[in-house]
This record gives structure tokens, C-alpha cells and sequence, in this order.
């Protein structure tokens, strides 16, 4: 038993309860609801979410640091989804991780992506030269693909209705879906581009909560895409890169971008709808489960879109219980992902979501977040659940009817 | 002796009455308004009449729980017996105007015209919450997460079996809060009964099941009212309690188990709970019709939809139309409206003054001394000096004082008590009154000890509110209060902790809430405490009493307190002074007066009725009334309340029991009666009086009609027109099963059943009515069973008929031991008739 002084003006106390709700942390109510819906579930260690609040409520700032909960939230905020108060843990989670005496905390990994994103606009520190060569070298194998040889992978265009903004990993290690995507663009028919300074839509300012470093990493984005004149972003597959960018943008820069931002199960379906492509659901003739990322459905409200994309690209698209709003997160939200170092603890954390994969029965799972796709992916083997992990976009670059 | 006039002269029989809502606040205020020559209209939105609490199941177990829900059938019985009152089921008011003087109300589906009424009572009731959000969803998906309505059903029927099958160990969890208390869902009130409501049904399941493994995940444990706070130190040795209600339930886990996360305090983490049943507890909401209904009324109601007091004279509200409260509040609101609408409508001997006595002259006293004087009535106050203002000889308009000392006996019954007095050795004296009020105070008895008494920065809360009003400069930077004592402090003391913390931090200061359960109490006690922590104030949550350390320092007091939430950590903070809260015990003065009111103790030794017929303001005898501290754990608003039922009923004291279903009809004959006074002595009421020295006589309106100096006078000198000589003695009964059913509990839950053919049941005002002899004589007659089947013990109309049965059948069986008879005392409740049938004709 440790004996600690309540500080009534602690500096993590100073940063909260400045909102109506969300960091209104003193309001708790104690209900402790929070506590019985945390992602960890029945795991070992992680994070207690009241625990937390009441630390930052005494003014507990060295204890929450040392526990170590700031940092195993997974900022999924299934806990606070129907928070009496209205507190949103992961506003308060990342108020703590922006302690400077937490800064310490921080992963290497994410250190290390973070200052690479801000020396060279890429958190894998891709260079202008690199993507320029990955372009070139693109434009053959999608020519090939779409079989038409006068079909290329616009870049640097200026004017266009669309900015494709990729995953990092798009552009390494994961080159197919890149090539999946520009499918779609190039089936829908519609004016678009990549860009040399559009080659990350993540935002690692958001895990480490430096709302400066944020800001930084959104203006990078938006800035020059405001300069090339698009009308719309469309964001690769990545939930918190979405929830950064259309949820947090105006926050942080203080106005709104000068274009719309949609992510790509949306611009799927507004093409559909517009009946510029049409997809083929008994391509994918299989049960398939939906997954629902985090940062897309309890944090930004996005439940049906992708459903319905899947929907449209698959035959026969099952739930897995529960989902939406009490959905399971995959287990690698809130930057455990980004930190190599997490293997052991985002197992703890996937259990959940294996079992809850197991009871649905299903070989094939879609997520349309690329971060959730690759924990997914570690889930079913460490699982044994032998499921293959697709993005919903894939899937419906697929089912195209070409 | 007071003035009591027949009332029939005041009879007027061209006002209407319209009730909206059918409920127990509006059948109980139709039950007192159907005595009188009135046209009542009872709107009712549903096919039948009872409300909500028709369907909830009796929790007596060993004896009542004094819920309540068994008044219901007893009311919807009565309302159809009332000739002056017309029900109209399956209609809702559509639209009501004001009218030359009335209003116009018009009722979906049509009525051919429109009802034109004087006066109207509001009491619309209340909805239960469905649960909804994410719980909603779990609800819905698990057919063993059950509500508290759910469940009340299900008791009420055939039982949890085919919930928890073969099972004799349920896991069995209680969620509180579901629906209340919720900022987010525009609930933010607590809706104050479902705590007991839960604690009962735990009760009542512990009954059935007794191995049966409980938990209850509260937030606050609403421990209010005396008997909830005995009922949960009790109970909660044989469950287990949980601070935390959780809002996930799973069934991924455990083959056909429902899963809950909870904190583990032990690990510091989460672990996984596994049950066979969840049972939600949830609140009230205002009922769905107000909305309807209200705008011809402009009537205003409070940000979740409950009526707030209407400006308008006419109109009514009563029951949880107003905000949440439980059967008996809503019952006394009821009764309430309904007097005052006879009091308005000329039904009372008017003007009137009456004197009242008063016993205490403490604060509650005083202020119910006051409210007599302001309302026409004369107060003799009978009192202990508790008060600095008494004796205070300027008082006097309207209020007498006297010493309770020089109080030597109080005669008489109902409308005509003479209290003798002997002031200073002086004569005697001798003063009438209708009514008598007990309010004496308490004794207080601080929750909290130090070490040295001799600290000067520890305060009860009574002392502190008087330097808080007049020394405020006195009070240093920070003050911690103290809620975390044993047992739940009483819920006024809690709320003035709230209050002046909340003030002190107003003010600038710092001010600490240590607790166990927060309580809030009323309507608006969540958004007090809502208020205070967005202000600032400090709640600490304790478990134990070892998790509270407080020391002296330079400062004033070093505080380490072991927050239940702190995993592993002690919290450690200076304090200028600590405040704690005074429980309350019985006063040893409460003895005197029990004796002299010749009515006995509750079990904790403070004033009130065994009998929820007379809660909650009535005593076993008519005419005798307790308010405030002195008979339950009550606050400021609880006792304006009780002010107001105690004035109505006093100002429309009759010659009858409004709430008797048979007429008064006891009546002793004067050549038979061999004066040994048997039934003067017996009478647990206080109905019989001595006249002319010798005689008894019964005074009808104290009597309630139960029979027990019936079947009591060994001269047979008293009768019962209404119930004569049980006529069963005089037949054959070769083979018969024969039921002395009371006409309250048991003879309402036989209705719905159909008699097996060789099976007689008489209908008996009490069962103490059916006399030794008659238990013979039916047995010689030829009965081949016969069974008692009267209310559980604790909830008899006339407080010793359960008793009187249980011994008149033990004596019974002793004399007829060799024959193999078999005479039976069987408790039932009105709201009982599954358990009825059950238990008399089993397999049929
Ligand atoms: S759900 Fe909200 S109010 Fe309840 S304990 Fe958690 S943070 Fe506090
Ligand atoms: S945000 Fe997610 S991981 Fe963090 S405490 Fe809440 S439920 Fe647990
Ligand atoms: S006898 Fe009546 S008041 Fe007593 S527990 Fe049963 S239903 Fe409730
Ligand atoms: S605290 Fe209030 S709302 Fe919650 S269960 Fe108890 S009485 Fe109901
Ligand atoms: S019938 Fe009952 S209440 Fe009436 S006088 Fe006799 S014993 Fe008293």
C-alpha cells in the first residue's frame, strides 16, 4: 500500500475538465460501467478505464504514468461508449499520454515514425524518389491488370475531383492493394491522382496525443492537397488515419479543409450509387464476417457504409456478435500496433476478438481499416483460426465488373 | 369534545371528480372520495384497473415486507363495490378545457359528449424503463436477462423454474441503475425505490432458493427508510454486494452462462463473472400519457417529464405522475388529493376548528404545530423542551404548550381523546382533542468517534449548520465530511452534508465527501450530487471502517483514506475539520408515550404501524398519527408531505373508515354484556370505550370491523351484522374441505380461482372472527379440512388476527388431537392467487 498526496491542481488535472463532456473527469459518476467493457475483457494487466479517471481525479498524475494504463489503452473507447457522464476515455487516456512526464512512455517504433514523418512527410521515411520509382514501376503491372495498356496510376495530377491518400505500407509492403485501389478509381472513371507529398494517411501525432505534432502531421496533408485544387480526399483504409483527419482536423488546425474528406468504402459506394461501377457479390461466394474498426465505428460513427460495400462484394456477409456499437476491437488500437515490441500484449488483447471469430464460424473476415487487416491476420495464426483478413476495398476491387 | 357533525349534511351532489389513471394514486384517492355523494370518473388507458403494481408479486417471506402491492387488488375491489364512481378502461384523455368554472374533458375513444368535471386528479403514473442503449440490446438478446418487472411477474406466477431449471445453486445477478441516473439518457434522477425493490427480491429469492448465490452490482445503494436499512444489513451478510454496475453482458464464454466483466480489487484488473439469470433493476419514468394529457391543464412539468405542482386550484397531481416514489408514497399522495378535493368541495364540517395535540416540541414538531394554527386548527403541544423557542408564551395563537411530564393519560379514541393533565401540582385538567400527533425528536447518536473527545475541529452536522448560517468566518479551508459511517446515515443528514459542502465550495473552499453510498435521495438529489463533483467536491468511496485513518496535525487532520477504486493506493490529504453525521436511535422517552397511546413498538422501538394499511402517516389506532423521525427515516420534503396527508385526514376525520369494504356494525348488547371487559382489553385498536363508568361501548368510527371481541366475549354479548355467527356451524359438511378466508388477502386471491367442488370458502372479515368453538363445531359438523387462510404475519388488518388464528388452530388441533383432525393457518396476500391455488389445491 502506497500513501500519496491528492493534488487538487495537477497538471494533468489542469488539461481536463475543460469540456461539457468528454475530459469532464470529476463528473464521474463512479458508475463503473466502464470497467465492465473495456477491450482487455478478462486479460492479464491492461488498462482498469475507472481507475484511470479517478487517478486523474486526485491529481494521481505520477501513479497513472507509472501503471502503465495510458499506454495498454487501446483508445477504442468501448468502455465510455454509454458513459453516464459522457466521458470519452480515449480524450482522457490521450491527455495523459501528453504528460511530458509520460513522454517516456512512448515506444521507439512510434518515436521513431513520428520524427520520420515530420522530416520527410512518410512515417516509413519513403522519399520523394522512392514513390516516384514505385509509381513507375506500378503503372506496368496495372496496365497489365486491367488489362489496358493505356491505363496508368495518375500522380501528381493538379485539379482533380480525387486525392487518393494510401497507407505507407500501401506503397511497401502492400503494393497489391495499392493496385486494387487505383482499379477502382480507373473503373469509376473519375479525375484523380496520387501525389508525391500524399504518401501517409496515418497520424502518430494522435497516439502519442501531441496535439502540436497533430497538427503538423494534418497540415502536411491538407495544405498542399488545398494547393493541387482537389475537390475530395479519399482516405486509404486506416481508422485512426480517418479519425484524425475528418473528426479531429478541425480541432486541431482550427478551420475546416478546404475539400472533402471521405474514405474509400465511401467513395465505392457513392460510385455505385451513381452506377459509374457495379460489383459482383458471387465473386466472393463465401460467409464472410464484418469487422467494425474502432476509430471508424464507435469514434466516427461509421457503420453502415462499409457493410454496405461488403454487401455489395460478397455473397453472403454475417455479423459478428457483438458488433457496432459494442463491437470487439481487434486489439492493436491506440498505437500497440505501431510498437513491435506489443506481440505479447496484443495477443492478450485479440483473445477476444478470436473467440469471437471462432463462434461465428466464418474462414473470412473484412475490415476496412489496414491496421485492424494485419492484427486480424496475427490473431487468426497465433489462433489458429485459419481466416483470411481482407479490406473491404480489396474485396470490392475485386468484385468488379470490368 | 370536538365538534362532529353527520356528514351527511354536507353532502352536495352536484360536483365531479375526474381521476386520470387508474393506478394505486388513483384508486386509492377514489377510495376515499366514493364515500361521499360525489360523481367519480376514473379514466384508466388499460383494460383493467391497478397499474403497474397490479402486477407485482407479494415479497412477504417469514412475514410481510411491507411493500404494498397487495393493497392493490384490495383497491381495485373496492372501486368496483363504489356505486358513485363510473370507470372508463381503454380511454385516454384526449384534450381538457377550461369551462364556465369546469372542465371540459373528451375521451378517445368517443364518448357521445364530452364529461364536464369540477375537479381533477393527475395521476398518470409512471412507466418502468425499458432498458435501452447497449443494456437494451443485451435485453433483448438474452431471454435470461430479466427486468425487476420481469421478475415480479414471474414470482407473481409460476416461479424462476424454468429460468434456472434443476439448480438448487442459482448465480443469480442483480444489476442496479439500469435506466436512472444516466446524464446521457436524459434521466438524471435516481428513481429511489428499485434499490428496495431489488433488496426485496433478493429476499424473497433467498426464500425459495436458499443456497442461491446473489450478487447486487449497485452504483449507490439507496438505504433509506428504517426498515430498508435493517432489511440491508441483514441481507447483505448473505450476498454478495458490488460496487460497479456493469453495462455488458456476453455469452461468449461459459456454454450457457451469461458473462460480466467486473473490477477485480483483489488483482487490480478485470475479471470474468459468470450467471444463470441477470435481473435488471429499473426505474421510473414519467408515465407516456402526461404528454397527452396536459396541455389543456397548462400544467408544467420538470426537465424529465414529471408534473410539477399545478397553479391551477382544480387539478390535482398524484402518485409518480409527480416524480418517482413507491406504493405506500404514491397511496398517501392519493389519499391526499382526495381529502383536499373534499375539503374544497365543501365535505367538511367548515369552519372547523379542532384541536389537535402535538407530542414533542422539537423542530419536526414545531413545524407541524405551525402548519395546524396556519390551517384553522387549534395545537396543544405536549412538550419535552426541546426547543428553545418553546414555552414561548407569544406563540401562543392557536398553540397551547405543555410539559409532556404533566401528561397523566390520554382516554377516548378518534375525535374524542381526553388527555389529563396535571400541571405543577396543580388540578387536574382535562383537554379534548380529535387527533393526537407524534413527532417527538430522536435520539442522536454521533456516527463517529476520535480518539481524544476533546478535538475541536469535529462537528455533527446539526452544529455545523449553525456556524455555517451564523459564523461562516469560523469554518477554515477545507472540511471533510464523513458519510462512510455505520450504519447509511440517515438520509436527511446526508443531504445537509451535500448541501453544505456544495455551499462551501461555492463559497471558495474545499470541501470532501467521504461515503460507502452516496445518497440521493428526492427528486433532484442526483443533480445536487452531479453539481457538486462538476464543482469540485471530493467524493471518496469506502468499503470498510479500517479504510478511513484520521489523525491530528499542525494543520488541523491528516486523512489517509483506502479509496475503493485505488488499487493498492492510499490517499492521504489535510483537513481543518471533519463532519459527521448523528444516527438516529429511539428516544428512552418513547416508552411513556407508547404506553399511554397504548400502542407497541416497531422492531427497531421507534413509532409506526406493523400495518401498511396505515402506513404512511397512521398508527394501528384511527385518529393517532406519527410524522417525522420518530417513526422512519425522513427528510425535510418527506415530512411537508406527511404534514399534508396527516391535515386532510384530520380535517375529514369521519364517523366511518373510508377504507372499509364491510360497514362498521360491531355492537355490543348491554343485557348481555357481563361488563369483564374482555373486549376493551382486546381490542387492538382502542375502538372500545368505557361509558357511564361501565359500560363498553364500540366506537365505530376507530373500529375496522376485524371481529376479534366477537369471537372473544365469553358471553357471546357482541355481534356483527354484517358477518353473523359463522352459519357453517349449523350445517352438514360430511366431507367438505372448508377455507375461513379474510375478506382482505386470502378471499381476493381466491377470486380467480374455481373452487374444487367439495370445497366451501367463507368469507370473514379477519381471520381472528372464527372462534375456537366455531373450529369445532365446523370440525364435528363433518369438515374433512379446514384451513385459515388469512394475511402474512406483519400485514393483518387488525395487527392480532394472524397471531390469534396460528394459536386458536394450535389450540383447536390439541383438542381434537385424537380425532386426526387437522386445523391450518395458511398466509396469503391479495396479489396472490397463483400461490392460492398452489398451495390449497395443488395439482389442480
Ligand atoms: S462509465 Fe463514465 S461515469 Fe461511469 S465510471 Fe466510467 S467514466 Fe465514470
Ligand atoms: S479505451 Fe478501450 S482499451 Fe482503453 S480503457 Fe477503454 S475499452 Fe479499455
Ligand atoms: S403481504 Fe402485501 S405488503 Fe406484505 S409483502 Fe406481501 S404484497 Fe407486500
Ligand atoms: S440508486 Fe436510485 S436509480 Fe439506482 S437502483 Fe438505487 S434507487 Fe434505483
Ligand atoms: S371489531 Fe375489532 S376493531 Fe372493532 S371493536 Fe371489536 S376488536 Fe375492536
Amino acid at each position: 500500500m502506497t500513501t500519496i498526496d491528492i493534488k487538487d491542481d495537477s497538471t494533468l488535472l489542469k488539461q481536463l475538465n475543460l469540456y461539457e463532456s468528454d475530459d469532464n473527469v470529476s463528473e464521474c459518476l463512479t458508475c463503473g460501467a466502464c470497467n465492465s467493457r473495456c477491450s482487455w475483457f478478462d486479460g492479464e494487466g491492461g488498462p482498469v478505464p475507472r481507475q484511470m479517471v479517478r487517478m486523474a481525479v486526485m491529481g494521481l498524475d505520477e501513479e497513472l504514468i507509472k501503471s502503465g494504463m495510458l499506454w495498454d489503452c487501446l483508445l477504442c473507447n468501448r468502455c465510455t461508449q454509454e458513459c453516464p457522464m459522457g466521458i470519452t476515455m480515449a480524450d482522457v487516456v490521450r491527455k495523459g499520454r501528453s504528460l511530458p512526464d509520460a513522454e517516456y512512455l512512448i515506444s521507439e517504433d512510434i518515436r521513431r515514425g513520428v520524427a520520420s514523418r515530420l522530416q520527410s512527410g512518410d512515417v516509413n521515411g519513403l522519399t520523394r524518389e522512392d514513390f516516384v520509382d514505385t509509381m513507375e514501376w506500378l503503372a506496368g503491372e496495372f496496365a497489365e491488370e486491367v488489362d489496358d495498356p493505356s491505363a496508368v496510376i495518375p500522380y501528381d495530377l493538379s485539379d482533380t475531383e480525387y486525392l487518393y491518400l494510401p497507407n505507407p505500407r500501401e506503397l511497401r509492403t502492400n503494393v497489391l492493394h495499392l493496385t486494387a485501389m487505383a482499379k477502382l478509381f480507373y473503373a469509376s472513371g473519375v479525375s484523380w491522382t496520387m501525389s508525391g507529398s500524399h504518401t501517409d494517411v496515418t497520424n502518430w501525432g494522435y497516439f502519442i496525443s501531441d496535439d502540436e505534432v497533430a497538427r503538423k502531421m494534418a497540415l502536411m496533408v491538407i495544405e498542399p492537397a488545398e494547393a493541387m485544387g482537389i475537390r475530395t480526399l479519399v482516405l486509404s483504409e486506416c481508422g485512426h488515419g480517418y479519425y484524425a483527419l475528418k473528426m479531429m482536423t478541425e480541432k486541431l488546425i482550427g478551420r475546416k479543409p478546404g475539400f472533402e474528406i471521405i474514405s474509400m468504402p465511401e467513395f465505392i459506394l457513392q460510385q455505385v450509387n451513381k452506377g459509374t461501377i457495379k460489383l459482383d457479390p458471387l465473386i466472393h461466394p463465401f460467409d464472410i464476417a464484418y469487422h467494425d474498426p474502432c476509430n471508424l465505428g464507435r469514434k466516427s460513427g461509421m457503420y453502415d457504409t462499409p457493410r454496405e460495400v461488403l454487401r455489395l462484394s460478397c455473397k453472403n456477409v454475417v455479423e459478428l456478435l457483438p458488433n457496432r456499437e459494442n463491437a470487439i476491437c481487434c486489439g492493436g488500437g491506440g498505437g500497440m500496433l505501431q510498437d513491435s515490441t506489443s506481440k505479447a500484449k496484443r495477443m492478450i488483447t485479440g483473445k477476444a476478438k478470436a473467440e469471437q471469430i471462432i463462434a461465428s464460424g466464418v474462414r473470412h473476415v473484412a475490415a476496412p481499416c489496414l491496421s485492424c487487416h494485419r492484427q486480424l491476420g496475427e490473431i487468426s495464426k497465433q489462433f489458429n483460426l485459419g481466416v483470411t483478413v481482407d479490406t473491404i476495398a480489396s474485396l470490392a476491387s475485386k468484385a468488379l465488373i470490368l | 369534545m370536538c365538534p362532529v357533525k353527520n356528514i351527511q349534511q354536507f353532502k352536495n351532489t352536484e360536483k365531479s371528480i375526474m381521476i386520470i389513471g387508474g393506478g394505486v394514486a388513483g384508486l386509492s384517492a377514489a377510495g376515499i372520495l366514493g364515500r361521499y355523494n360525489l360523481a367519480v370518473h376514473l379514466v384508466e388507458k388499460t383494460d383493467q384497473l391497478g397499474g403497474n403494481a397490479a402486477s407485482w408479486a407479494c415479497m412477504a417471506t417469514q412475514a410481510c415486507q411491507n411493500c404494498g402491492a397487495c393493497l392493490v387488488p384490495e383497491m381495485v375491489q373496492q372501486a368496483k363495490n363504489q356505486d358513485n364512481l363510473t370507470t372508463h378502461l381503454n380511454r385516454t384523455v384526449t384534450n381538457i378545457m377550461a369551462e364556465d368554472g369546469k372542465y371540459r374533458v373528451s375521451l378517445d375513444p368517443g364518448m357521445d359528449s364530452p364529461l364536464f368535471v369540477d375537479k381533477i386528479i393527475m395521476a398518470t403514473g409512471f412507466s418502468p424503463i425499458s432498458p435501452d442503449g447497449l443494456m437494451g440490446e443485451k435485453y433483448h438478446a438474452f431471454d435470461r436477462v430479466i427486468t425487476t418487472v420481469d421478475l415480479n411477474k414471474i414470482l407473481a406466477g409460476q416461479g424462476l423454474g424454468p429460468y434456472l431449471g434443476e439448480t438448487a445453486v442459482p448465480r443469480i445477478g442483480f444489476i442496479q441503475c439500469v435506466g436512472s441516473r444516466n446524464r446521457l439518457k436524459g434521466r438524471d434522477y435516481c428513481s429511489q425505490v428499485c434499490c428496495k425493490v431489488s433488496l426485496r427480491h433478493i429476499n424473497k429469492l433467498l426464500s425459495v432458493y436458499p443456497k442461491a448465490d446473489i450478487s447486487m452490482f449497485y452504483m449507490d445503494l439507496q438505504i433509506m427508510g428504517k426498515e430498508t436499512r435493517s432489511a440491508f444489513e441483514t441481507l447483505g451478510k448473505n450476498i454478495r454486494l458490488v460496487q460497479g454496475v456493469p453495462l455488458d453482458i456476453m455469452n461468449t464464454k461459459k456454454e450457457g452462462m451469461l458473462t460480466i466483466i467486473r473490477e477485480d480489487y483483489a488483482s487490480g484488473s478485470r475479471i470474468a463473472e459468470h450467471f444463470d439469470l441477470i435481473v435488471l433493476s429499473v426505474g421510473i419514468a414519467p408515465g407516456s400519457a402526461l404528454v397527452r394529457t396536459a396541455p389543456g391543464l397548462h400544467l408544467n412539468a420538470d426537465p424529465w417529464g414529471f408534473l410539477l405542482n399545478p397553479t391551477d386550484s382544480g387539478i390535482h397531481i398524484a402518485g409518480c405522475a409527480a416524480g418517482p416514489r413507491d406504493i405506500l408514497t404514491s397511496k398517501a399522495d392519493g389519499e391526499s388529493a382526495a381529502r383536499s378535493i373534499l375539503k374544497e368541495c365543501g365535505f367538511m364540517p367548515s369552519p372547523q376548528q379542532r384541536t389537535v395535540a402535538v407530542f414533542g416540541d422539537g423542530k419536526e414538531a414545531l413545524k407541524i404545530a405551525e402548519a395546524l394554527r396556519d390551517n384553522g386548527h387549534n395545537a396543544l403541544i405536549l412538550g419535552k423542551g426541546e426547543s428553545d423557542s418553546f414555552p414561548d408564551p407569544k406563540s401562543g395563537l392557536g398553540i397551547l404548550w405543555k410539559p409532556f411530564d404533566t401528561l397523566l393519560s390520554v382516554k377516548g379514541t378518534v375525535n374524542r381523546f381526553e388527555l389529563v393533565v396535571r400541571p405543577d401540582r396543580g388540578p387536574l385538567e382535562t383537554h379534548e382533542v380529535c387527533a393526537v400527533i407524534v413527532a417527538e425528536p430522536v435520539k442522536k447518536q454521533t456516527a463517529f468517534t476520535v480518539e481524544n473527545p476533546a478535538w475541536d475541529c469535529l462537528f455533527s452536522i446539526a452544529r455545523f449548520e449553525q456556524i455555517l448560517d451564523h459564523t461562516p468566518d469560523k469554518i477554515p479551508d477545507r472540511v471533510l465530511f464523513h458519510l462512510g459511517t455505520y450504519p447509511s446515515p440517515p438520509k436527511q443528514e446526508a443531504r445537509m452534508a451535500l448541501d453544505f459542502a456544495l455551499r462551501l465550495v461555492k463559497a471558495g473552499k474545499k470541501a470532501d465527501i467521504i461515503i460507502r453510498h452516496m445518497a440521493v435521495h428526492g427528486k433532484t438529489g442526483q443533480k445536487t450530487y452531479d453539481e457538486a463533483r462538476k464543482l469540485g467536491v471530493k467524493f471518496f468511496r469506502v468499503t470498510d471502517k479500517e479504510d478511513v485513518t484520521i489523525g491530528r496535525s499542525a494543520q488541523g487532520l491528516t486523512v489517509s483514506i483506502k479509496d475503493a477504486f485505488l488499487f493498492d493506493i492510499s490517499l492521504r490529504f489535510n483537513a481543518g475539520w471533519i463532519v459527521v453525521p448523528e444516527n438516529a436511535t429511539p428516544s428512552p422517552g418513547y416508552k411513556k408515550t407508547m404506553d399511554l397511546l397504548k400502542l407497541e413498538s416497531d422492531c427497531e422501538g421507534f413509532f409506526q404501524s406493523p400495518n401498511i394499511r396505515h402506513r404512511l402517516t397512521g398508527s394501528p389506532r384511527k385518529g393517532i398519527f406519527f410524522a417525522g423521525a420518530c417513526h422512519d427515516d425522513t427528510d425535510a420534503e418527506d415530512l411537508s408531505r406527511e404534514i399534508q396527508t396527516i391535515l386532510s385526514s384530520i380535517e375529514t376525520l369521519e364517523q366511518r373508515d373510508p377504507g372499509l369494504l364491510t360497514d362498521d356494525t360491531v355492537v355490543i348488547d348491554e343485557y348481555r354484556c357481563v361488563r369483564c371487559l374482555t373486549c376493551y382489553r382486546i381490542c387492538p385498536h382502542c375502538a372500545i370505550v368505557i361509558v357511564n363508568g361501565i359500560k363498553p361501548y364500540v366506537v365505530p368510527e376507530a373500529c375496522v370491523s376485524c371481529g376479534l371481541c366477537v369471537s372473544s366475549c365469553p358471553a357471546l354479548a357482541i355481534t356483527q351484522t354484517d358477518f353473523h355467527d359463522p352459519s357453517i356451524s349449523n350445517e352438514t359438511l360430511g366431507g367438505r374441505d372448508i377455507i375461513f378466508a379474510c375478506e382482505r388477502s386470502a378471499a381476493i386471491a381466491a377470486k380467480s380461482t374455481t373452487l374444487p367442488e367439495n370445497t366451501s370458502l367463507i368469507t370473514v372479515p379477519c381471520v381472528c372472527r372464527v372462534d375456537t368453538g366455531t373450529l369445532l363445531k365446523t370440525w364435528l359438523n363433518g369438515a374433512s379440512s379446514i384451513t385459515l387462510a388469512g394475511c402474512h404475519p406483519g400485514n393483518c388488518r387488525s395487527s392480532h388476527g394472524s397471531r390469534t388464528a396460528v394459536s386458536r388452530t394450535q389450540k383447536t388441533n390439541r383438542l381434537l388431537e385424537k380425532t386426526g383432525a387437522k386445523v391450518e393457518f395458511k398466509p396469503f396476500a391479495a396479489n396472490e392467487p397463483v400461490r392460492f391455488q398452489d398451495a390449497l389445491f395443488p395439482g389442480k
